[in-house]
């Protein structure tokens, strides 16, 4: 019995003392992924840099469609919209980009590397500024603590001048004597003075902050001082976009909206062109706005007679609708596809009904700025690879948009009615023009496609450019009080953002066009299409905060509605909400 | 090897010599002591010189030749007590009458307990469940868990759907962790054994929820029988794998009998079945495809009914016969020219250009009766010293959808060598390649495949137009060879097209066995060593021919292939010791330490891009790409586990009536950071036995076992949780200049240094008995589990800056009884034996800490199963109705049902209970078994339910459609809805699709699981061949089942994993249709 314990014994014993070395410690760090620490500056950077223009699509979206720059599906606002629809948002934003920033700021400047601080801040400034217009007050002082996963929000004043505090410094970083430059520089490419390119972006930045947050702060010096300096306008300066191009896979690099349409079986479900938006270029001048041919391609040359293809074309508008009882054509609410005969095939705002096999027929994404087919009158399907196969751009502060700005400010600060003119049409030559050039060659690939399609009689001549303006500028006299002029700037600026909803979501909420229905239509200079729906519930004055952070987070409870303003918007309660 | 022939040689040598000694003949009767029935078939055995008999149909043996002297003779028959009795032999001939005791099955013998320790049942402290082979073998059935479905009290086993070869989640007392997982540790003959379901991307992909689980390598035929410990009082010095339980299988191959006759014996099973759909919906045969009563070919099937007059739609022709509408062939509708062109004959003026509206038998013609095909051979036999088992299977089993097939081959050989007195070698090697393919199956909300995966097969038969004549429309396009359908627009695929151009397989290649030497060093006390490997390398592929429409990023084709390596290692040491230490007291005791690795490597290709069509070989794409398409994620993964453990149990006994088992285990896991690495965890269990310790007397309480145990044990995270990584992508953009651009990220995944193994801790009560002479047994547990410091992905706000970590938080409380139930209704020549097992259980998260409200557990973030304080683990969450403070759910001003801002509770997929029943009729040599199932409770979200429904299929929507209905409810005004909508309105979107509470249904069920007859071959036949044993069974199983809540013409099978075998339940997502089979089975042993 003592010998067989002894046995036991030393036998544990030895078990023991092998057990304890035989588990490996090189077992902890994953062989699959590389160690934080061999991090790559310049890897880094080129994330946060592709990452931007992702951002900005995922947020767009939203605004185009409440504008109805695009359809906007669900019967009230409150159904459109669930709460995890933003959880990209919130993602992409916080998880990707600012973690990034974050990240590399600290490492650039142990490095030298200014200039990749430099840049990251601007980014950093330019995506708190998107958050707190998207969804009013967010995290910033807690956020991005890896100790503290409940992080509290921050008000939008607090977010706005972190903002520009971040471009003060970035300025700063950007001035400074680099050790080297980014390898790449997915923004501005192989610019042989990049740092210069992204002050005048962190001057525009600011610019945009300073005039966003116009209706509540005062700082008309220094909007002045700016819209007289280094900034991106017609005159000056790189557009702040993204090229794409036409690789399909590995990665796929074409313009999501490009991905999403000109695919092997039409558009995609969802993608509906908004009957607004085409409406107020084809029927809101005398002439149909140059630009509609580069916005929209259309499948077909008329709309169908075919109930099972469009519901909507056997009933009467909603009484609720201006025109329902067919008074004139400017102003009117366009409805289904009584406002043209030419194959403008969209949805109204608010249309939730099924999908029928429209997906080869309904109008779609054109060559700017998705790169997808220039309208020649083709009136034939998509398909992948047409167009510019997908090589189009995110636009995210083109030159133009910055006239529009300008005669904004001009209008409404500076009281200086013929500036504000000279920038209108400063604004719509820009925006006209780059468009045009657009489909010529002044893409990311080169092509000039209207000349690959032989298409230049399709092309608006110098005539109707001018025709354009004037019916603008005849209107912009005409109509009288600033409110109404406001609205004709504001709504050149909304046909000009094609692209970009996110500015034209701020800018609807900034100009609150006066006359706006809340029930009955008026007619002023910019009037959105009701809601099909006569009680569509409250317009979204920010967006329900995404379910990521709400329910995730103790610290945080999810608005009270739809109708929380974002701090600038001192507008009325319950304009919008038609 | 020399030895081992030399010492074969002594002993036949010897055996021969026994036959030319002076010798007798030993001659008897067996019968059953209480009816006095011979007992057919039963084995007289002498071990001390190694010979035995069997009685024949009277009863009777005789075994001649024996050398004068005393012996021992045994007596062992199935069902009895096994009866000993010395017999002295003269010269003539010695007569023996026996009569054998009736056993009740499993209660007095001895089990395999955990680390291979064979112990008496009554000694055990906790419980435990055995199935033989006859349970598990020749059910047509290459998976052995569905087999063991219902037949063992506190095991739930899901299959992901009846496709052949798909996973099944097998999970012993309910769920008790969120993110590790849930299913047991299967051991086979003694080692680890891999049972991973190695699923290359998610359940939304194409091919996903086909991956098999890898227990579906073992072969159901090479069974001997599997014992199930439950507790952790059982599995404690299993390690952390116990954690959930631990299946113990013994091989035939594996297993050997010491005290067997010498020679050989060899059986052969051939089984044929067929293998059927078993929930193909009922589809009314008024309407067809179309909405809104007007007809197109459209998705759904809201249109016109089919006597209708349909001749102001565009479409129509003229009146065909029976006043069937002629309208014009759906290909003469295609928006596209090139499709338009490519089919001349259905167009205008084309010969096939009219097309009836009418139903067809399109769903129902689409599958087929597959095939099951069985055959294998088991020989075994040796001599004294060495014994070998040889066991070869073959199946072939085909699917009810084409092109799904599994192919077994199972080679297995155990080999018991007892090398010299006090050595023991025992061997198994076990090959196993096991092939496998199917076409595409993912997850659907019924519009094709969700999530840009790449095609489901079900996705889009199941609510097929009644209108469409799927099996008589061209599925291919003749020019390039892609996928034409009904619709105008040609966006959705063909199905025979998909099962004709896409699919899946998975081939593996299988080895595991073990080797095993035991050393006697005293009377009593045994050391030992074990090496057991476990090898595999699993290859699939997922393809998908150019011209597909499911997914337009994989028109042109794509093709992926990946390989996996996974090996364990497993290496035990033991010191077993077993002695009376006085008169009254025993000790049992074991001590003993394991090592195991394990490696898993994964390697593979995803290529976009086909240039020849229907040639899969990456070099025939254009783009390859080192990340799978539908994850994102990298097809190279490696890692790396290493755990060792020491342990030790001891169980004394008191006067065989009282048993005190306590045992212990130190764990070091290699995924933790060092100062988390070391675990301890004990247990302890009581089992005490009062009919042993007092006479009761009498028939009444005849046998009564009370035990108890606590039993603690841990659960150790997976690899690489708690450091952060980068993540880098060599091709986050390529530019319009070519340039590549790449990318680096921290990780959104959070790596927490902190983390810790869960710890689990359990008590558990049982009581045995037998009455009324035997009659009824019963088995009762319960138990009661509690996880702490839960291992579990946490999503994090993005604001942190991260998506997900891993924590230790919170409680999750499992509590549950188990019940198993005997009878013996009937006994004698016809017997009538009813079992019954029952399990009910409650899983609880009382805790989640660190301020999370909620944690996702299986699916989507937005619906799927949820663990919520409070409330049941896997509880679902998803989209609601609105509701206004009176609780009435709201309509707009449409009258159609608001979605709720927020998600919330839709279900509770937990069952109230399970009850399955066995019974078995025995008369003459005819043997009858029937098992019925039933499950009380349990929700399940069903889309195949949503889609049947919105899309006005099934039989449940055959009703007047003209009729508007009313949605019950409340205006928003909070008056009571008047609002009248259409029938399609009122299914499309609020009834079928619409918020996630109303695909929500309750899943009671009754199924008649199993039915088989069996009949022996009289022995007095046999008698006169070499054959010992034929043996011919018809069964049938999943032959009905009854679901009172489920729509009536969906005719789902709420038998399925909709997210595949992982944690979550409760879910069908439009792939999991049931198989019913039926079949018979031929064995003979010779």
């Amino acid at each position: 019995m003592k010998t067989t314990i002894n046995v036991i014994l030393i036998c544990a014993l030895a078990l023991l003392t092998m057990q304890c070395e035989v588990v490996s410690d090189d077992l902890l760090q994953s062989p699959n992924a590389p160690a934080p620490e061999s991090v790559s500056s310049d890897f880094l950077l080129n994330n946060i840099l592709l990452s931007t223009p992702t951002m900005v699509g995922v947020f767009e979206g939203d605004g185009s469609a409440v504008t109805r720059m695009t359809q906007m599906s669900g019967i009230t606002y409150e159904s459109a919209y669930q709460a995890q629809f933003f959880d990209t948002d919130w993602s992409i934003a916080y998880a990707t980009i600012l973690k990034d920033v974050s990240a590399l700021i600290p490492r650039a400047n142990e490095r030298r590397l200014f200039s990749h601080a430099g840049i990251a801040r601007v980014i950093r400034a330019y995506t708190l500024v998107n958050l707190v217009d998207k969804f009013g007050p967010v995290p910033l002082n807690e956020a991005l603590d890896e100790t503290n996963f409940n992080p509290n929000i921050n008000t939008g004043p607090e977010v706005y001048e972190a903002a520009l505090v971040d471009l003060d410094s970035a300025l700063i970083d950007l001035g400074k004597d680099e050790v080297r430059l980014p390898g790449t520089d997915v923004i501005y490419g192989e610019s042989t003075e990049p740092d210069s390119a992204w002050i005048t972006l962190a001057n525009t930045i600011r610019l945009k902050i300073l005039y966003q947050r116009r209706l509540v702060s005062d700082d008309a010096t220094d909007i002045k001082n700016l819209l007289n300096g280094d900034i991106i306008d017609t005159d000056n300066g790189e557009a702040f976009l993204f090229g794409y191009s036409t690789n399909v896979a590995n990665p796929d690099s074409r313009h999501p909206d490009y991905a999403g349409n000109y695919t092997g079986t039409g558009t995609g479900l969802g993608s509906y062109m908004s009957n607004h938006y085409m409406n107020t270029m084809w029927n809101g001048k005398s002439n149909p706005d140059p630009r509609m041919r580069y916005y929209f391609y259309r499948q077909v040359s008329e709309t169908t007679d075919d109930v099972n293809l469009q519901q909507c074309i056997n009933n009467p508008p909603p009484t609720h609708y201006a025109g329902s009882d067919g008074s004139g054509v400017n102003g009117k609410d366009p409805y289904c596809d009584d406002w043209n005969d030419v194959g403008y095939w969209g949805r109204d705002h608010g249309n939730s009904q099924g999908i029928p096999p429209d997906q080869l027929t309904r109008t779609t994404y054109g060559v700017y700025p998705a790169g997808g087919q220039f309208d020649a009158n083709q009136a034939a399907g998509v398909s992948p690879g047409i167009g510019l196969a997908g090589a189009g751009i995110r636009p995210m502060w083109m030159p133009f948009y910055t006239e529009f700005v300008r005669a904004e400010v001009e209008l409404a600060i500076n009281g200086n009615d013929g500036g504000a003119q000279t920038a209108l049409e400063a604004g719509i030559r820009g925006s006209i023009n780059y468009v045009i050039d657009f489909a010529e060659g002044n893409n990311p690939t080169g092509t000039n496609l209207v000349a690959s399609l032989g298409a230049s009689g399709a092309v608006p001549n110098q005539a109707a450019i001018d025709s354009y303006v004037s019916d603008v500028l005849t209107e912009y006299n005409s109509v009288s009080g600033n409110q109404e002029k406001l609205n004709v700037i504001a709504r050149e600026f909304y046909l000009a953002l094609w692209g970009n909803g996110m500015e034209a979501y701020n800018l609807y909420r900034r100009i609150a066009p006066e006359g706006t229905p809340t029930t009955a239509p008026a007619v002023s200079a910019w009037d959105l299409q009701p809601h099909l729906n006569s009680t569509p519930g409250t317009f979204y004055r920010t967006f329900t905060y995404p379910s990521a952070f709400v329910e995730r987070n103790s610290s945080v409870d999810q608005k009270e509605g739809n109708g929380v303003q974002v701090f600038w918007d001192n507008n009325p309660g319950g304009f919008g909400d038609f | 090897m020399l030895r081992k022939l030399l010492l074969t040689g002594i002993f036949l040598l010897s055996f021969c010599l026994y036959a030319f000694a002076q010798s007798g003949t030993i001659t008897g009767t067996i019968t059953d002591a209480e009816t006095g029935e011979p007992v057919i078939s039963a084995n007289i055995f002498i071990p001390s010189i190694e010979r035995g008999a069997a009685t024949d149909v009277d009863g009777e043996f005789t075994i001649d030749n024996v050398q004068t002297g005393t012996y021992t003779l045994r007596i062992t028959y199935v069902g009895y007590k096994q009866a000993s009795r010395d017999v002295e032999v003269g010269s003539g001939t010695t007569t023996v009458n026996i009569e054998l005791e009736q056993a009740l099955i499993g209660l007095d013998d001895v089990v395999v307990t955990a680390q291979g320790i064979e112990r008496e049942k009554r000694a055990l402290g906790y419980a435990v469940s055995t199935v033989d082979n006859e349970a598990i073998e020749n059910k047509g059935q290459s998976d052995i868990t569905r087999t063991l479905r219902g037949k063992i009290p506190g095991v739930n086993i899901t299959q992901t759907s009846g496709v052949s070869g798909t996973a099944t989640d097998f999970v012993i007392r309910g769920y008790s962790t969120i993110s590790g997982t849930n299913q047991p540790l299967f051991i086979v003959d003694g080692v680890q054994f891999d049972i991973s379901t190695n699923s290359g991307s998610n359940f939304q992909d194409g091919g996903a929820l086909s991956s098999s689980s890898r227990f579906l390598d073992i072969d159901p035929n090479n069974i001997k029988n599997v014992n199930v410990l439950k507790g952790l009082s059982a599995t404690t010095i299993y390690g952390e794998k116990g954690r959930n339980g631990v299946v113990l299988i013994q091989t035939k191959s594996g297993s050997f009998d010491e005290d067997r006759e010498p020679g050989f014996e060899v059986s052969i099973n051939q089984s044929v079945f067929a293998n059927q759909i078993a929930s193909v919906p009922d589809y009314q045969d008024e309407y067809g495809g179309g909405f809104h009563q007007n007809f197109g070919f459209f998705f759904s099937n809201w249109g016109p009914s089919f006597d209708r007059d349909l001749s102001d739609n565009s479409l129509f022709i003229r009146e065909g016969e029976n006043g069937r509408n002629i309208i014009q062939h759906p290909y003469s509708q295609f928006s596209s020219e090139e499709l338009i062109a490519a089919f001349p004959q259905f167009q205008p003026g084309g010969e096939q250009h009219e097309y009836a509206y009418r139903p067809y038998d399109n769903v129902e013609e689409f599958f087929r009766t597959g095939l099951v095909n069985n055959t294998s051979l088991n020989i075994s036999g040796g001599t004294q010293d060495v014994n070998l088992n040889l066991n070869i299977g073959r199946s072939n089993e085909e699917g009810f959808t084409p092109g799904n097939e599994v192919i077994k081959n199972n080679v297995g050989l155990g080999a018991n060598f007892r090398a010299f007195d006090r050595l023991t070698v025992k061997s198994t090697a076990n090959l196993s390649l096991t092939d496998q393919s199917t076409p595409p199956i993912a997850t659907s909300f019924g519009s094709s495949a969700s999530g840009g995966g790449g095609g489901s097969v079900f996705g889009d038969v199941f609510y097929t137009p009644r209108s469409t004549d799927l099996n008589g429309l061209p599925f291919t396009n003749p020019v390039d060879g892609g996928s034409v359908y009904y619709r105008s627009g040609n966006d959705i695929q063909n199905p025979l097209w998909t099962v004709e151009n896409s699919g899946s397989t998975d081939n593996v290649n299988r080895l595991f066995g073990k080797i095993e030497a035991i050393y006697e060093l005293s009377e009593g006390l045994n050391a030992s060593y074990k090496v057991g490997l476990d090898t595999y390398s699993e290859n699939q592929s997922f393809f998908l021919n150019q011209g597909g429409v499911t997914n337009p990023d994989l028109a042109t084709g794509y093709y992926n292939t990946t390989n996996i390596q996974n090996t364990i290692w497993d290496h035990s040491m033991f010191l077993n010791y077993s002695r009376d230490i006085n008169e009254s007291i025993s000790l049992d005791g074991l001590v003993g330490g394991q090592f195991v690795l394990e490696k898993f490597e994964r390697d593979g290709i995803g290529s976009q891009n086909q240039i020849i069509f229907d040639l899969f070989e990456h070099g025939n794409f254009r783009t390859p790409s080192a990340t799978n398409f539908f994850s994102g994620a990298d097809f190279g993964v490696k890692s790396r586990e290493e755990t060792a453990g020491l342990f030790f149990d001891a169980t004394f006994g008191y006067e065989d009536y009282v048993y005190l088992n306590v045992s212990g285990r130190n764990d070091w896991f290699s995924t933790v950071e060092p100062e988390n690495r070391s675990v301890f965890y004990p247990s302890v269990s009581i089992s005490f036995i009062p009919t042993d310790a007092f006479d009761f007397g009498g028939d009444a309480l005849n046998y009564l076992k009370i035990r108890a145990g606590v039993g603690t044990s841990a659960g150790a995270p997976g690899p690489y949780n708690t450091r952060s990584t980068l993540a880098s992508n060599p091709r986050g953009f390529l530019d319009a200049s070519g340039n590549v651009i790449t990318t680096n990220a921290i990780s959104n995944r959070l790596g927490n240094r902190e983390l810790q193994p869960e710890l689990l801790t359990e008590f558990e009560l049982g009581i045995e008995a037998r009455f009324l002479d035997n009659r009824v047994g019963i088995d009762l547990t319960v138990y009661d589990k509690v996880t702490e410091d839960l291992i579990t992905d946490a999503n994090l706000d993005p604001a942190t800056g991260f998506t997900v970590t891993n924590v230790n938080i919170g409680e999750v409380q499992n509590r549950g009884l188990e019940l198993a139930l005997n009878t013996t209704p009937i006994r004698g020549a016809f017997q009538w034996n009813s079992n019954f097992n029952f399990f009910t259980y409650e899983s609880i998260v009382n805790e989640l800490g660190q301020d999370l409200d909620q944690i996702a557990v299986s699916g989507f973030t937005n619906l799927g199963n949820f663990a919520i304080e409070g409330k049941p683990l896997n509880i679902m969450q998803g989209s609601l109705v609105e509701r206004n403070d009176a609780g009435n759910r709201v309509v707009n001003g449409a009258g159609e049902y608001i979605t709720a801002d927020e998600i919330g509770i839709i279900g509770n997929p937990n069952p109230e209970f399970t009850l399955s029943n066995i019974n078995t009729f025995n008369f003459k040599n005819f043997s009858l078994t029937a098992q019925v199932d039933y499950q009380q409770g349990g929700d399940i979200y069903s889309t195949t339910i949503a889609s049947l429904l919105a899309r006005g299929i099934s039989s449940d929507t055959g009703f007047d459609r003209q009729v508007p209905l009313i949605l019950p409810g409340d205006k928003q005004n909070g008056e009571p809805n008047d609002i009248q909508i259409s029938a399609t309105q009122a299914y499309f979107g609020n009834i079928g699709f619409g918020p996630d509470e109303n695909y929500v249904y309750d899943a009671t069920n009754f199924r008649l699981s199993e039915l088989s007859l069996s009949y022996n071959l009289p022995l007095s036949i046999l008698s006169k061949t070499p054959l010992q044993q034929v043996s011919m069974t018809l069964s049938g199983f999943n032959l009905y089942y009854f679901t009172p809540f489920i729509p009536e013409g969906t005719n789902l099978d709420p038998n399925v994993a909709g997210f595949g075998a992982d944690n979550g339940l409760g879910f069908d997502l439009l792939a999991g249709p049931s198989a019913r089979r039926f079949g018979g089975t031929v064995s003979v042993r010779f």
